[in-house]
């Protein structure tokens, strides 16, 4: 698991993996040499301790998630949701999905929320 | 890893999050799209940008539940489908799993519990962790809120939890299946606080890894007091 969770990290933001610190090169100019970070780095001084991992948006965030009802929904009975429940609005967010984009941007109750993951 | 709902509103001023990439004390940091503000999810501090020093407001907790127990509880519940437009890393959450403070936690972290046990954090003034395995023994555990009497509750059966108030009259609640019951005959459901009767007054649960929580919350309280013994 930890391995494969490294491996797919590093393979989808074209990082390489050497002893378990991630580096990464860039090319700002043309002769410049390749500089070389490591992801311990603090990459903004007004933030102390904020470490990059991937770019802005690699991960999509969802701005305008969609739904549909709990019958015509194909989950497995097992399948984990975080479920929401506020005022009249009821929804369920699958953690698949979730994995896959972190936030949903959404509104229930007419309250502008956030589901993070 | 940590599901936590946040009120994405400050001020009036609408907000739409994404997700920077970026990561501190191994949680990740959101940004939005209007201001360019930067936000840790796990806290909902603003890091960066106008709001900087401004807190989103947490949103009481999401349980995590298998479909079939929260459709049983909720049949009227709308389900969000997959965005096929969109891909994501589906093993980015393992990334945290892989950090360095796991492995060399803080003396005190090790001596309350194992840094990777799971805990029931309250974000409240001041913060308190719950461990969650032994809260499961006890079922519900009456605590002060900010002056407000208060439970939290964690299933012994089934994944969820949470936290509630009190409500007037009420001096204690008891956890049976899926429903909160009081000594007067009202019952409410544990995972949304809807009753018959009236609605509970949930609060905001972050469930996290131990050392995660205390990476972000140095001066929170742990029950049981004393720490558990591995």
């Amino acid at each position: 698991m930890k391995g494969a969770g490294w491996a797919a990290l590093a393979a989808g933001a074209g990082l390489v993996v050497f002893g378990g610190v991630v580096f990464w090169t860039t090319r700002p100019a043309d002769e410049a040499p390749p500089r070389t970070r490591t992801i311990y780095d603090d990459i903004d001084p007004e933030v102390p301790g904020m470490k990059a991992a991937v770019g802005r948006d690699d991960i999509p965030a969802l701005w305008d998630p969609q739904f549909t009802t709990a019958d015509k929904a194909f989950l497995d009975e097992d399948e984990p949701v975080i479920g929401l429940a506020m005022g009249k609005d009821v929804k369920a967010y699958p953690l698949s999905l979730l994995n896959s984009h972190e936030i949903a941007n959404d509104t229930l109750d007419g309250i502008p929320v956030a589901v993070t993951w | 890893m940590t599901a936590i709902v946040y009120r994405r509103e400050i001020d009036g001023q609408v907000l739409t999050l994404g997700v920077s990439g970026n990561l501190l004390k191994n949680a990740l940091v959101m940004y939005d799209r209007e201001e360019d503000g930067l936000w840790s999810h796990f806290t909902g501090e603003g890091l960066k940008g106008p709001r900087k020093g401004q807190w989103l407001e947490q949103l009481a907790s999401a349980p995590k539940v298998p479909w079939k127990v929260w459709r049983e509880e909720n049949p009227t519940t709308l389900v969000l489908l997959p965005d096929n437009s969109a891909s994501g890393y589906s093993d980015y959450t393992e990334y945290f799993l892989n950090d360095e403070q796991g492995l060399f936690p803080p003396e005190k972290v090790k001596e309350l519990a194992d840094p990777k046990d799971i805990i029931l954090g309250l974000p409240l003034n001041p913060p308190r962790a719950y461990h969650r395995k032994r809260l499961e023994d006890q079922e519900v555990l009456p605590f002060d809120a900010e002056g407000r009497a208060a439970v939290i509750f964690a299933s012994r059966d089934e994944e969820f939890f949470g936290a509630a108030i009190l409500p007037q009259g009420v001096d204690r609640l008891t956890l049976q299946g899926r429903r909160l019951k009081s000594a007067d005959g009202r019952e409410w459901s544990a995972l949304t606080g809807k009753g018959a009767t009236g609605n509970l007054e949930m609060l905001p649960v972050t469930p996290s890894f131990w050392f995660a929580w205390y990476d972000h919350h140095a001066n929170t309280e742990f029950w049981p007091e004393g720490g558990v013994k591995p």
